[in-house]
């Protein structure tokens, strides 16, 4: 007589598959290639002092995210933003000491 | 063990009778749970990506401001910071911004006179530094004017007056993150093309010998120059650190939002058992399952639908941000921009980030199966198979 198959087996060893191919592709995922690629940059960043990443060229305050600056709206700190697409993924951060400053520096002058 | 897979057995098989509404929802619940991961994957990478690129930085980034607007400073400023007890070297910047109204897209010029030795991600003709009129540029400026290495590169300058330069440097689309929109002129060529004036830069990078102290040097330079604003390389960092972070970022709150009202909607489903799930239910109790059979049956059901989904969606989500370059998510990152990079990631993975998609695509889904079914294992099997 056969033995009958058991339909929860079957999708147990399927949900298995599935584990194992999302473990697989998660671990070889990183290449040499990829951390070379990280590698240089970082050595570019360094030596042409590039303080941002290039991820929209849209505006000023989104190109270098961390440069404020003061004639755009709300650019108090790095990280503060306008009205830019792009401007929708960036959260401002708290008011510190260099911010106080820079608005005391805007009252003096 | 063989009463498990029993239950289990008969669960699969009870969503197999109703196997065109379960694999709809399977199918849905997959792209809902792709969706929320391709953005904490993709977000998570982008992170990684800041934060190694960066971490070589100088430690402070001294810049003049007048009238509220970011001014060129002074050599005599670097001399003064030089001096400073804690500074270690000062290293003054010009750059600034160029539109190009052939093109329409705002490029990146920044003034420097050597090249490093063995980048491998920047295709030289010279092996030291740059003339007046040679120029490196990054990948936008040769596809937007479909030029290469050895043409040559028009500016205006700030008087109006047109420029020429030989290309003899072009960074490889691999490095596009950082380098897409630049130009790396001479400085006395990145003075003249931005108007900036001969002992004035556009703003100054300091090391410092101590990492630890560099927020008190930064006090110092503020203290003792009052129009200058000074950002720290730990500020930098936290602005791309801040940058999708889970709470901040329209994608974060649009992928959360659409996986809670796909679970709402799952747990109104799942509310209301239909006639035919109770009667199923009744019939089981009447043949001498107990109600702690019958939940566990409804838990291998949920179990079964959102495993699948979320496991697939996982999938599908590591594919389209890590092989296919998250074109979905894209989009909305560059914005109008006329020149954005086209970047392949290095995958980050964190074990904490599955996690937090596992438990809010599959927890909440076996709950809303759960609790319906045991308002109706607890009812009386007579009653329900009568009443339906």
């Amino acid at each position: 007589m056969m033995p009958r198959i058991r339909v929860s087996l079957i999708y147990l060893y399927v949900l298995l598959a599935l584990v194992l191919l999302f473990t697989s592709i998660t671990l070889t995922g990183h290449t040499v290639q990829g951390r070379q690629r990280m590698e240089g940059e970082r050595r570019i960043a360094a030596r042409f002092l590039l303080s941002d990443l290039c991820l929209s060229t849209e505006s000023r305050h989104t190109r270098h995210l961390s440069q404020p600056e003061l004639l755009a709206a709300f650019q108090d700190l790095p990280g503060f933003h306008d009205h830019f697409p792009s401007s929708s993924f960036i959260r401002p951060q708290k008011l510190n000491w260099q911010g106080v400053v820079a608005q005391e520096t805007l009252r003096r002058e | 063990m063989n009463r498990w897979l029993n239950i289990l057995d008969y669960a699969i098989i009870s969503l197999l009778r109703r196997r065109r509404k379960q694999i709809a929802l399977v199918v849905i619940y997959t792209l809902v749970v792709a969706f929320f991961a391709s953005v904490i994957f993709f977000t998570g990478a982008l992170r990684q990506e800041a934060v190694y690129v960066l971490s070589d930085l100088p430690e402070l980034w001294v810049q003049r401001l007048a009238g509220g607007r970011l001014v060129p400073i002074a050599q005599s400023k670097i001399d003064s910071i030089a001096v400073i007890r804690g500074v270690k070297r000062v290293l003054p910047r010009l750059w600034g911004y160029y539109y190009d109204s052939p093109s329409g897209a705002v490029f990146t010029i920044t003034g420097s006179d050597s090249l490093p030795k063995g980048l491998k991600l920047l295709d030289a003709a010279i092996g030291g530094g740059l003339d007046s009129n040679q120029v490196f540029c990054g990948s936008g400026f040769p596809e937007t004017h479909f030029t290469g290495l050895g043409q040559q590169l028009g500016l205006i300058d700030y008087k109006g007056c047109l420029h020429s330069f030989e290309i003899v440097g072009r960074f490889s689309s691999q490095s596009d993150l950082l380098t897409r929109d630049l130009i790396i002129l001479s400085p006395s060529a990145a003075r003249k093309i931005l108007g900036i004036a001969k002992n004035n830069y556009t703003d100054l990078a300091v090391e410092v010998w101590n990492p630890d102290e560099a927020e008190t040097v930064g006090r110092k330079i503020d203290r003792l120059f009052p129009s200058v604003r000074v950002v720290t390389s730990a500020q930098l960092r936290s602005t791309y650190e801040a940058l999708f972070s889970h709470r901040g970022g329209i994608f974060i709150y649009g992928a959360l939002i659409s996986l809670f009202s796909f679970l709402i909607l799952a747990w109104d489903r799942a509310s209301g058992l239909s006639r035919e799930e109770r009667q199923e239910l009744g019939i089981l109790k009447g043949i001498g399952w107990q109600i702690s059979d019958v939940l566990w049956m409804k838990f291998w059901e949920g179990a079964v639908i959102s495993l699948t989904s979320t496991i697939c969606g996982l999938v599908l989500a590591y594919l389209h941000v890590f092989y296919l370059n998250a074109p979905l998510l894209r989009p909305f990152l560059i914005g109008w921009s006329v020149l954005y990079p086209e970047y392949r990631l290095q995958p980050a993975f964190a074990f904490s980030e599955v996690l937090l998609i596992v438990m809010l695509a599959v927890v909440p889904f076996i709950a809303a199966t759960i609790i319906p079914a045991w308002r109706g294992a607890v009812t009386d099997p007579a009653e329900v198979m009568q009443n339906g």
